[in-house]
């Protein structure tokens, strides 16, 4: 995803269920956490459902579009992968099934975009808009 | 939906704030310790009249309070870990209150206390929540400046107010922090110029609306107002307090918390309103934050409090910075975060200890003069996009 010549790579490290993205990273398939009970969409990953508590949440294809709700430039990082590329934007985008998610990208609040979910530069999933 | 009773009949005293510095090798046990060392000095008791421990901490681990009975070798009979941050302060005294009315404890310790060892704020960042470990920290957003940034850039694009308006805030504080010998930063001044132009952090957050991480411990006792007056000691009343957390879950972005549910409710139960207000003290992780709390807790309406800041003096004589202020309203009375340091889960107390020296007339340099009645205001635990606990107290001059 990046371009950067940098040795630091992004924090590889995510919950056991945060790593089950990989697999949908891999293939540049937009999946997240659904309910079979209550239909309802969560994010970040739970271990049951956030709304009804039931425990039938499965991945499934999701569609990615949403709008920006804010955006920032980070100037300041602890991570130095992102503190060599400084200022590095950061979006918050709701969905339009529900969830936030902070996503790469570019955008500003209010704009209308397309989440994918692919692999950053240490090959670990993230989502970026477009 | 029900009322918290009645907290009368319990006492506050004995607030003390102890060893801040930057940077410690120091463990968490220290500060807590001397915290509760210097309590019961104050208060003139031995160290077993003390029965209940009432803790916060983010560096104690492995240990927990549990451990802390073998380190200051004490048998309490009321233990009590409250791992809520900007929050924990008041909710550990709510905790303890119902404790020493119920008899579940005679003297309750609440502190908060932890150490600032190099990069242990690094690590706590990296892995603060399951949350935030999935969806914050892999896009660069590690703690809470990212997730507050985007929070400061959606209130100011809602409501308009400016950074000038954040800078009120943050001078107000630092002047409170030049008159407050226990500050970190108390010895520096910060201009509007110095506020303005200082490093960009994440989006509009700028250097001087973060916080410096630092160690220090932060306790006062809980006791029945029969036990203080017979000790001889000055105290505080509480005369309403609530808690409620993660409210408003369905806000994309959060500019509201929990406050707004029961700050009707604290004000009818204290007989008050926010005029009868003598001093604010609001979690100030970000002035933004400070800002939805003096609109959630009434002192003005939503997205109101940049007219609000901006024709209140924040400082605790009324001193202004060239702004016509209408009015004063105390607020970080001793510099808040910004201007002392945060030291951790002890941040949580500060607003809550500093409250009670200045009613009970012992805060130094930065006296209030005739203050009565304060309003303490917590909030903390940024789990992923927003802060997650919210809750608030008002405090009274006990009768002497």
């Amino acid at each position: 995803m990046s371009t950067s010549s940098s040795q630091s790579l992004p924090p590889r490290k995510r919950t056991a269920l945060g790593e089950q993205l990989q697999a949908f990273a891999e293939k540049g398939e937009l999946h997240l956490q659904q309910c079979a009970a209550c239909n309802l969409w969560s994010y970040p990953p739970r271990e049951v459902c956030g709304h009804c508590l039931a425990d039938e949440l499965s991945w499934q294809p999701c569609p990615g579009e949403g709008q920006v709700l804010s955006r920032v430039d980070l100037h300041n990082s602890f991570e130095a992968y992102f503190s060599e590329q400084l200022p590095w934007p950061l979006l918050s985008v709701k969905l339009d099934v529900g969830p936030v998610l902070y996503v790469h990208g570019d955008g500003q609040s209010g704009q209308r975009v397309n989440v994918k979910l692919q692999l950053d530069a240490a090959s670990a999933p993230v989502f970026r808009a477009e | 939906m029900s009322r918290p009773a009645s907290y009368q009949g319990v006492a506050l005293v004995c607030p003390v704030s102890v060893g801040y510095a930057k940077q410690s090798e120091k463990g968490a046990a220290y500060f807590i310790g001397r915290s509760l060392g210097e309590m019961i000095q104050r208060a003139g008791i031995a160290k077993d009249d003390v029965d209940g421990l009432a803790i916060s901490s983010f560096s104690l681990g492995p240990d927990s309070v549990i451990s802390l009975c073998q380190h200051f070798d004490i048998s309490p009979r009321y233990l009590e870990q409250l791992p809520f941050g900007g929050a924990s302060g008041v909710i550990a005294m709510r905790r303890a209150a119902r404790a020493v009315q119920m008899g579940d404890a005679d003297i309750v310790a609440c502190i908060g206390g932890d150490t600032n060892q190099a990069g242990s704020f690094a690590d706590l960042i990296a892995d603060f929540s399951t949350f935030t470990r999935d969806a914050s920290y892999p896009y660069g957003a590690g703690g809470p400046n990212a997730a507050f940034a985007l929070i400061t850039q959606h209130y100011m694009e809602q409501y308009g107010a400016s950074r000038e308006d954040f800078g009120r805030i943050a001078l107000a504080q630092r002047y409170n922090a030049n008159h407050y010998p226990g500050a970190l930063l108390g010895h520096k001044t910060l201009s509007m110029e110095d506020y303005l132009n200082a490093r960009p952090i994440a989006g509009p957050v700028h250097m001087f609306d973060c916080v410096m991480p630092c160690a220090g411990g932060e306790g006062l006792l809980m006791m029945s107002i029969e036990r203080a007056q017979t000790l001889g000691l000055p105290y505080v009343t509480i005369l309403a307090a609530d808690e409620l957390h993660y409210a408003h879950r369905d806000d994309p972005v959060q500019y509201r918390a929990g406050w707004t549910e029961y700050a009707a409710d604290l004000y009818e139960q204290a007989n008050l309103g926010p005029g009868d207000i003598d001093m604010l003290q609001t979690y100030d992780d970000y002035p933004v934050i400070s800002m939805l709390q003096m609109e959630d807790l009434g002192f003005c309406k939503k997205g109101e409090a940049k007219e609000f800041v901006r024709k209140t003096a924040l400082t605790f004589d009324g001193h202004s910075f060239g702004d016509k202020t209408e009015s004063c309203l105390p607020h970080n009375t001793s510099g808040g975060q910004l201007s002392v340091g945060q030291a951790g889960s002890a941040a949580g107390f500060l607003g809550l200890v500093e409250s009670v020296r200045q009613l009970i007339g012992q805060a130094g340099s930065n006296q209030i003069a005739n203050a009565r009645h304060a309003m303490v205001s917590g909030y903390g635990m940024i789990n992923y996009d927003r802060g997650l606990c919210s809750a608030a107290t008002i405090l009274a001059k006990g009768e002497a």
